[in-house]
């Protein structure tokens, strides 16, 4: 009897100290979105709905249907008081963010996507690599994989650039599209060139984390 | 071991020893429960670890830790209980208490108590499971239902009206399978009067008593009686049951329902339940509306019954293998003798088994038979109680159930008991004076030449005629005459008429020889004897025509009708029976015809019974009341199996001796009259078929209507036919053609 009852109540112990500890790491993403990525403990989070309210202020129609369009999307910044612009902003950020968005896409976007399309969500990327350069800012292509995942395909691109504001950012950028063309998923990972060689593994294993389960 | 008894477990110090599983086997279901949410987490996140996923779903499903804890404390409990005695006394004297309180009040509140506490976890259960689909408390989930019903109305307007739609199916069909196999007929709808029923005065009587308390039931109930619901009819086919059915229809001022026999048979299980209550209400709406109803089911015996035996009929099941090519051993013998071999044929050819509608139909009509006086409608039964009022009665349904069958014995006992069937009459074959009147009708319908004492003595030799066939003897005459290009029925055309009717249209079937002359030999023994023995049945033809199962007979008729038999008739019977036996014997040199199976057969059952039921045998006990009560028989062992065997082999002796002095003096009559067999035999085998007439006629050397029976008288004739008889003798045992032809006589 008393053998059952010490196995039982290792077992009961075991359970509630499990109840007591907490997750090592955040998991950003949702089943519905068909994405996930995991975040180190101790990051930030930008609240989907502020992300989206920022958007929603931009005087683009075409910016506030792309919002319109979002799925899900979250944010999260290594240091507190990150904000919703500068998630949105193409700025050198103070430090690192993480900014993950799941979009539909409407018939153009459907009919034009192609992995150079994926390339130059943000910046036109194809366009600066092959124009001679007096247009384009000061960058640099570090690197570029195709990513290919379940119901879900696209490429990984790492570079860096000077933008307007003088300051130098790598850009770790993850675009796909659902096997039948309909979602994006994208995950966009910015921090100060600086910062970023300092802290690469860690910011590596985020862009790595990156999953999607795309509409087929 | 031990021979003290178990403790009981008020008895107890301690509590006693759990097992392991039944330790375990709650904490292991929550387990298990964890880790299928765990499983569940990890398969909707593919980058989560199982580490993580643990994590989560401990802070997520708390509840589960709880119900953890509850477990842990429960088993605690009982590990104490286990250990400690104070600690369990203590438990047990505090449910004790707890019981006592509780108990403090009625069984009834308690009842009611435990049903608020389940409903109040009902609504707990419906909250929380609200509240975990809405992600709302669960009091607000509450609060929500109404409005996610209301949206959720159409969808249950979809849901219900499919429902809906597939029940109108099935009361679409079960409704048209309901139907059918019942014709209402309302007064004077039918022409049918009970002045066209004849000969059974003494029904029609009866019957006319129910319908006169049906029109006025008062006469008797303000007398403190009640009005007999329920008649039965019952006896041989075609004595006019459903005629009288009919006239009553006729006569009644009543609407009138007639339930087809097949009405209750039906592919579906309920519907011939649902049929049963379908014809109810049609008789209840019809006898509040028209004062009365009478309601008829023809051949009853559809309806089946729960068990007992049943029978394909009695008539019908006296033909076997054996007797089908035999002399038509029965014919000669009387009507009692002929119930008898039936009766006996029916018992062995019964089989178990309910037949007729089944599944439910007969009890469906037993309740309805007797559940008339209950209170009725949703109305009376629901909303008057639901407000406080008793359910009225419902007022006096003046329903006359009548059946009729040719087979009581297959009607459930249930459906004959006074209430349902009160009153039962047998409509049996009618009396001379009914056939004389049943006659003098349907002749009345026809042109004919027959005098009255000529329809007396038609009614005389057709003892067991029925309306039915008289109605058939009659228009087989008239078929007769108008194929011989007369439209008026003769004597002559009756009487051919009912041979037909009696013994089927000969086969035509020319025999050789010699066995022409054994099939008369045969028969003029049966006619012999008779003639001589039997004083309570006249032959009524003699034949070697070969029919379709026998290949000769001589039939009999009672002269009146009598209602007892005596020990000498049966005797007469049994000798009459032996006669073939004893003459194919006598006359063929102890050599005898398979054709004697069916005499024997009869002989050996009357005999039986005159040995062991009618006490003319030997003994006196009844061998039906001894088999019953299996006390043996007379001298016979104690013992059940060795008495039975004992019984059988002493009435089986006592029978075969009974046999052996009835075939002796058989013998003894056919030696004496050796020159009339012969002389009988020639007749048959010169005309054929002779009527009873003749058969005297050829004993007493006289004239009669066919057959000039004085030759018969002639030493000399009797010789050629002596001599004629011993060549055929030789034939049949050399198989070869008689070397002698039959004699034949001057006017002949």
């Amino acid at each position: 009897m008393f053998r059952n009852f010490r196995q039982t109540s290792a077992l009961v112990i075991g359970v509630i100290a499990l109840s007591s500890c907490s997750s090592s790491q955040i998991y950003s993403g949702s089943k519905s979105a068909g994405t996930f990525v995991a975040i180190p403990n101790g990051w930030n989070k930008i609240s989907e709905s502020s992300i989206h309210n920022r958007e929603m202020q931009s005087t683009s129609l075409i910016s506030r249907a792309r919002a319109q369009a979002v799925v899900f999307q979250e944010a999260y910044s290594f240091s507190p008081g990150v904000t919703p612009a500068e998630v949105l902003s193409v700025d050198a950020p103070k430090d690192a963010i993480v900014y993950l968005r799941v979009r539909d896409l409407n018939g153009d976007e459907m009919n034009s996507v192609s992995y150079n399309w994926l390339r130059d969500l943000v910046f036109p990327l194809t366009t600066w690599l092959g124009s001679s350069g007096s247009n384009a800012p000061k960058w640099e292509l570090l690197d570029d994989l195709e990513n290919v995942q379940k119901g879900a395909r696209g490429v990984q691109t790492l570079y860096s650039l000077i933008g307007s504001d003088r300051v130098s950012q790598t850009i770790s950028q993850t675009a796909l599209v659902s096997d039948d063309r309909s979602r994006i998923y994208f995950l966009m990972i910015r921090a100060k060139t600086t910062w970023y060689n300092t802290h690469k593994g860690i910011l590596k294993k985020i862009a790595d984390s990156f999953t999607v389960r795309g509409n087929k | 071991m031990s021979d003290q008894s178990r403790l009981r477990d008020s008895d107890r110090k301690v509590r006693i020893h759990l097992s392991a599983f039944d330790r375990t086997k709650f904490l292991g279901l929550f387990i298990l429960v964890y880790l299928v949410l765990v499983w569940a987490a990890l398969a909707d996140n593919p980058i989560l670890s199982f580490w993580d996923g643990c994590v989560q779903i401990s802070q997520s499903k708390w509840w589960l830790f709880l119900l953890i804890g509850i477990e842990v404390i429960r088993q605690l409990h009982f590990a104490l209980s286990e250990i400690l005695s104070p600690y369990h006394g203590f438990w047990q004297r505090y449910f004790s208490f707890v019981d006592r309180q509780l108990h403090r009040l009625s069984d009834w509140n308690r009842y009611r108590l435990s049903r608020v506490i389940k409903v109040l976890l009902c609504v707990a259960l419906i909250a929380v499971v609200l509240g975990a689909i809405y992600k709302e408390t669960p009091i607000r989930a509450l609060f929500l239902a109404p409005k996610v019903i209301w949206s959720a109305l159409p969808m249950l307007g979809q849901l219900l009206f499919a429902v809906f739609f597939i029940l109108i199916q099935f009361f679409a069909m079960f409704w048209f399978l309901s139907k059918g196999g019942i014709d209402t007929y309302f007064p004077d709808d039918i022409r049918t009067r009970f002045s066209d029923v004849w000969g059974q005065d003494h029904v029609l009587n009866r019957i006319r008593e129910n319908l006169l308390f049906l029109e006025s039931p008062q006469t008797i109930e303000q007398h403190g009686g009640y009005v007999p619901g329920g008649i039965l009819l019952w006896g041989p086919p075609g004595t006019g049951k459903t005629l009288m059915a009919e006239s009553m229809a006729g006569e009644t001022g009543k609407p009138f329902v007639f339930v087809d026999p097949g009405a209750f048979n039906n592919m579906f299980f309920g519907v011939g339940v649902l049929k049963v209550k379908s014809l109810f209400r049609k008789l209840r709406k019809l006898a509040l509306r028209y004062g009365g109803v009478v309601v008829f089911f023809d051949e009853a015996d559809s309806l089946g019954n729960r068990g007992i035996a049943t029978s394909t009929g009695r008539m019908n099941a006296n033909t076997s293998a054996l007797t089908s090519t035999a002399c038509h051993g029965g014919d000669y013998l009387s009507g009692n003798s002929k119930y008898l071999l039936s009766r006996e044929s029916f018992v062995a050819n019964s089989a178990m088994g309910s037949g007729g509608g089944g599944m439910g139909t007969l009890q469906a009509l037993l309740t309805e038979l007797s559940g008339l006086k209950k209170p009725r409608g949703f109305f009376n039964r629901i909303v008057r109680r639901a407000l406080g009022m008793r359910p009225k009665n419902p007022p006096k349904y003046r329903i006359l159930v009548v059946m009729a069958t040719n087979m009581p014995e297959a009607l459930d006992e249930a459906l004959l008991r006074p209430g349902r069937i009160d009153r039962m009459y047998r409509v049996g074959y009618p009396s001379k004076a009914g056939r004389i009147r049943t006659y003098e009708g349907y002749l009345a319908k026809v042109s004919h030449s027959l005098s009255n004492d000529e329809i007396d003595k038609l009614a005389t030799i057709t003892p067991y005629a029925t309306g039915a066939t008289i109605k058939d003897t009659i228009n087989e005459a008239l078929i007769m005459a108008i194929r011989n290009d007369r439209t008026a029925i003769t004597w002559n055309d009756v009487i051919k008429a009912k041979q037909l009717k009696d013994l089927g249209p000969a086969e035509d079937v020319e025999y050789i020889d010699r066995e022409r002359h054994a099939v008369a030999v045969h028969e003029a023994c049966h006619a012999v004897m008779a003639y001589l023995v039997r004083q309570h049945m006249t032959i009524d033809l003699a034949t070697i025509e070969k029919g379709s199962d026998y290949l000769g007979m001589v039939a009999s008729i009672p002269p009146d009708d009598q209602f007892t038999r005596w020990r000498t008739e049966y005797e007469a019977d049994i000798l009459v029976s032996l006669a073939s036996l004893a003459g194919e014997r006598m006359f063929f040199d102890g050599d005898n015809s398979s054709g004697v199976s069916g005499d024997l057969e009869s002989a050996t059952t009357i005999a039986s019974f005159m040995e062991g039921h009618w006490g003319m045998g030997q003994t006196i006990s009844s061998h039906a009341s001894n088999r019953r009560n299996e006390v043996g028989a007379p001298g016979g062992a104690k013992g059940k199996d060795d008495g039975s065997k004992e019984l059988r082999m002493a009435l089986a002796d006592r029978i075969e001796n009974n046999l052996s002095g009835l075939l002796s003096r058989a013998e003894i009559v056919l030696r004496d009259n050796r020159e009339k067999v012969l002389a009988l035999a020639h007749a048959l085998e010169t005309y054929k078929t002779i009527s009873g007439d003749d058969v005297v006629a050829v004993m007493n050397s006289d004239i009669g209507p066919l057959v000039d029976g004085r030759p018969y008288g002639i030493s000399a004739n009797l010789a050629k036919i002596e001599e004629y008889h011993s060549a055929a003798v030789v034939a049949h045992k050399s198989h070869l053609r008689p070397q002698v032809a039959i004699p034949v006589f001057e006017g002949q």
